[in-house]
C-alpha cells in the first residue's frame, strides 16, 4: 500500500492542454476521489497514473519509485474502466485468470486466488459463464474482481459507476466502499457525481479546465468552498449566486443589481467592511439557507414562484426576482402551506450562511468566525 | 377486404418479381450444367434443348486432360497467396487501427488504390518484370502478384474490424501485463475472428476467379484452372468440355460459400458497413 505522488504533472492532447501542471499527492490507503465535469482532466490524470497515457511533463511517483518510463504492467496498478473491458471471448474463469497469466504462477495457485476472489465478491457461481451473460452488476464485480486479484499497489476505478441503474449505484458505492476500508488500499476514483463522491471519498479532488480546484474532505469542501467554481459545482440543487454591488446608503448597506436591492445585516455589512470589500460582488446563498414567507416580513424581498418540485419531504420552489432567480430547497411541514406558481412569496436570506466571493477573481472572500 | 385483397397483391407482386430476378441470375448457371452435359450435337441445335439425355463424356475428357493439373495450380496459389496475406494484412490492419501516425491516411488510400489497379493496365510491365527475375510461368509469380490485391483488401477491410474492438479491453490487457504482440494475439485476434473469416473468403474467391494475369504470366507449369479451361479447342471450341471444367472448377467454390455464408454474412454485417 503506497502513496502516489504528482509534481508538475501537464498532459497534452497535440496543442490542447488536459491537465495543467497540477501537483497532488495521494494518500497511502485512502479513498481519494477526483471529481469534475467532463474535460476537466480527472480521467487524464488517472490514465497517466495507470501508464496509459503519456504525459507531456511532470513526474510521477508510486510509492518510492518514479514510474514515468515504466510500460503500465510494471506499475503495479489496477484499473476498472468505465465499461469494465471484460474479455467476451473467455468465459469468467478465465477472464479474472487472464491477468495471472504474465505472472507465471503454477495452475493451482491460478485457480486458488480466483476462487478467493470469485467467492469474495459473490461470483463462484458465474464461473463458466460468459460476460454477455451477466448482468451490469456482475459484469462490474468481475471488473472489480480482475483488478484486485493481482493485489496490486494502487486501485484506480474510472467512473466505475455510471452505467449503472439507480438502485444499483447505491448498492454498489456501499460495496466498494467497504471493500477499501477491508483492504485498506490506496484507491482513486474518479467521477462527474458530486454525490457520489460525497459518499465516497476520504479525501476529494476538485478539478476543473485541467487544474486542481479545491481538495479536501466532504465536509470541507462543502461548507468551506474556495471559490464559485466549487461553490457551485457542489450541492445539489446548487449554490445560488447573485452578483451586484456593495452600495452604502445612508450608512447601511445594500447589494445593488439592475432591478433588485437587498438590504445586507448589520452583521454581514461590518464583515465586508472589515475586509475592505467594494465594488462589484457575487454573493452565494445554498438552497437550503433560504427563508420563505407567504407575506412581507422584516427584511425581505418580494419574488414570483416560476416552479415547484416536490422531492421526498421537501420543495424545490425555483423563484423569479426579476434580475435574478433563485431555487430554494424547503422542508414541507416547515414552509406550512402549498406553494402554486405564479403566486407572489417573500424570501429572506440566512445572512450567516452566506459565501461572498470577488467577481474578478472568483475566489472566496474569507469572511471572519464562520462557525463550522 | 381492399387493404386485405391490396397487400396480397402487393406481396404477389414482389414474389414474382423475386421469382424473376432469381431466373435471371440462375439461368446462366444452369445453362452452363445443362450444356456440359450435352454432347457435340445438342449444344449447337437450335430451338435450345432444355430437355435431352444427359451425357458424361465431357466430364471424362476432362478428367483426363491437362485440366485436373491447372485446378490443383488454381486452388494451391489461391490458399498460399490469402493465407500470406491475411497475415501480412492484419498485422498492418492492426497496426493502422491503434497507431495512426502523420501519414496514415494517405498510405491507406494508397493501399486502396492498389485494389482499383485494372490488372490489364499493369500485366505488360508485369510480364517483363518477371522474365527478368525469371519467374514467369512459376507459382511463387502469382502469389505474388495476388498478395498484392489480397493484402490491400485485407488492410482495409480488417482495419474496419479493429476499429470496432474498444481500446479498453487491450489497455487492460496492457495493465496486466502483456505486451503489445501479446495483446494483438490473445486479445485482440480472437475478436476480429468473424471478420477474418470474411477477408479469407472474399481472397479466395477473388483470387481463384483471375484470368488475365494468369494467362499472361503462366505458359505450361503454373497454368491455373481460369486458363485452363480456355484451352479446350481442339475442333473449333468445345464448348462441352468448357463448361465441363468450369462446372468441376466452380462446384467445389459453391459448396465452400454454402457451407460458410453464416461467417461470411456475419463479417459482411459487421465491418462492411463502415
Amino acid at each position: 500500500m503506497v502513496e502516489v505522488r504528482l509534481k508538475n504533472l501537464t498532459v497534452k492532447y497535440g496543442e490542447v492542454v488536459a491537465v495543467n501542471n497540477i501537483n497532488l499527492v495521494l494518500e497511502d490507503r485512502k479513498f481519494t476521489v477526483m471529481l469534475g465535469p467532463s474535460g476537466c482532466g480527472k480521467t487524464s490524470t488517472l490514465r497517466s497514473i495507470a501508464g496509459l497515457t503519456r504525459p507531456a511533463s511532470g513526474d510521477i511517483y508510486i510509492g518510492e519509485r518514479l514510474v514515468n518510463d515504466l510500460y503500465p504492467s510494471e506499475r503495479n496498478v489496477a484499473m476498472v474502466f468505465q465499461s469494465y473491458a471484460l474479455y467476451p471471448h473467455m468465459n469468467i474463469f478465465d477472464n479474472l485468470a487472464f491477468c495471472l497469466r504474465p505472472l507465471k504462477h503454477s495452475k493451482g495457485e491460478v485457480e486458488r486466488k480466483v476462487n478467493d476472489v470469485a467467492k469474495r465478491l459473490h461470483l463462484h457461481e458465474f464461473l463458466g459463464r460468459y460476460p454477455a451473460e451477466l448482468s451490469s452488476g456482475q459484469q462490474q464485480r468481475v471488473a472489480i474482481g480482475r483488478a484486485l486479484i493481482r493485489e496490486p499497489a494502487v486501485l484506480l476505478l474510472d467512473e466505475p459507476l455510471s452505467q449503472l441503474d439507480a438502485v444499483l449505484r447505491e448498492e454498489m458505492k456501499m460495496y466498494i466502499k467497504k471493500l477499501q476500508e477491508d483492504l485498506a488500499i490506496t484507491t482513486i476514483h474518479v467521477t462527474h457525481d458530486q454525490t457520489e463522491a460525497q459518499a465516497l471519498g476520504d479525501k476529494i479532488v476538485v478539478m476543473d479546465q485541467g487544474a486542481i480546484q479545491q481538495t479536501g474532505t466532504p465536509q470541507e469542501i462543502y461548507n468551506s468552498p474556495l471559490n464559485l467554481f466549487v461553490a457551485g459545482f457542489i450541492g445539489n440543487p446548487p449554490m445560488n449566486f447573485i452578483p451586484g454591488k456593495v452600495y452604502r446608503e445612508k450608512g447601511e448597506l445594500f447589494l445593488v443589481n439592475t432591478k433588485a436591492r437587498i438590504h445586507l445585516s448589520s452583521k454581514l455589512s461590518k464583515k465586508l467592511e472589515e475586509k475592505g470589500v467594494v465594488g462589484e460582488i457575487i454573493l452565494g446563498i445554498r438552497p437550503e439557507h433560504i427563508l420563505l414567507f407567504p407575506t412581507a416580513a422584516a427584511n425581505s424581498i418580494r419574488a414570483r414562484i416560476v416552479e415547484v418540485l416536490p422531492q421526498n419531504d421537501e420543495f424545490i420552489i425555483h423563484l423569479d426576482c426579476t434580475s435574478f432567480s433563485l431555487k430554494v430547497r424547503e422542508d414541507k411541514k416547515i414552509l406550512g402551506f402549498r406553494p402554486q406558481i405564479d403566486q407572489e412569496i417573500w424570501f429572506a436570506l440566512s445572512e450567516e450562511k452566506a459565501y461572498v466571493f470577488d467577481k474578478e477573481t472568483t475566489a472566496r472572500i474569507e469572511l471572519s468566525s464562520r462557525g463550522d | 377486404m381492399k387493404a386485405k385483397m391490396r397487400r396480397s397483391l402487393v406481396s404477389g407482386t414482389r414474389m414474382a418479381a423475386v421469382i424473376l430476378v432469381t431466373i435471371v441470375f440462375a439461368f446462366p448457371l444452369y445453362w452452363l450444367f445443362a450444356t456440359s452435359l450435352k454432347t457435340r450435337v445438342q449444344i449447337f441445335t437450335l430451338p435450345p434443348k432444355f430437355i435431352f439425355i444427359p451425357t458424361l463424356e465431357n466430364y471424362i475428357q476432362v478428367v483426363n486432360s491437362w485440366f485436373m493439373g491447372n485446378l490443383l495450380n488454381s486452388f494451391l496459389v489461391a490458399a498460399v497467396s490469402t493465407v500470406f496475406s491475411i497475415a501480412v494484412g492484419s498485422l498492418a490492419a492492426y497496426g493502422f487501427s491503434r497507431h495512426p501516425l502523420k501519414g496514415s491516411d494517405n498510405i491507406l488510400f494508397w493501399i486502396l488504390s492498389l485494389r482499383m489497379l485494372p490488372p490489364i493496365a499493369i500485366v505488360l510491365p508485369l510480364y517483363v518484370l518477371f522474365r527478368t527475375l525469371h519467374l514467369l510461368d512459376t507459382h511463387l509469380a502469382l502469389i505474388l502478384i495476388y498478395s498484392i490485391f489480397n493484402i490491400s483488401f485485407t488492410v482495409w477491410f480488417m482495419k474496419g474490424f479493429f476499429d470496432e474492438i474498444p481500446r479498453d479491453i487491450e489497455e487492460s490487457a496492457m495493465l496486466d501485463g502483456y505486451g503489445p504482440l501479446q495483446v494483438f494475439y490473445k486479445v485482440a485476434l480472437p475478436l476480429v475472428r468473424p471478420g477474418l473469416m470474411a477477408t479469407a473468403i472474399f481472397c479466395l474467391i477473388q483470387t481463384l476467379i483471375e484470368f488475365l494475369i494468369a494467362l499472361i504470366l503462366t505458359n505450361r507449369i503454373a497454368v491455373t484452372a481460369t486458363v485452363g479451361m480456355a484451352k479446350f479447342q481442339v475442333l473449333g471450341v468445345e464448348w462441352g468440355q468448357i463448361t465441363a471444367a468450369a462446372a468441376i472448377f466452380i462446384l467445389p467454390i459453391i459448396v465452400f460459400t454454402v457451407l460458410v455464408r453464416n461467417q461470411l454474412i456475419r463479417g459482411m454485417a459487421f465491418g462492411g458497413l463502415r
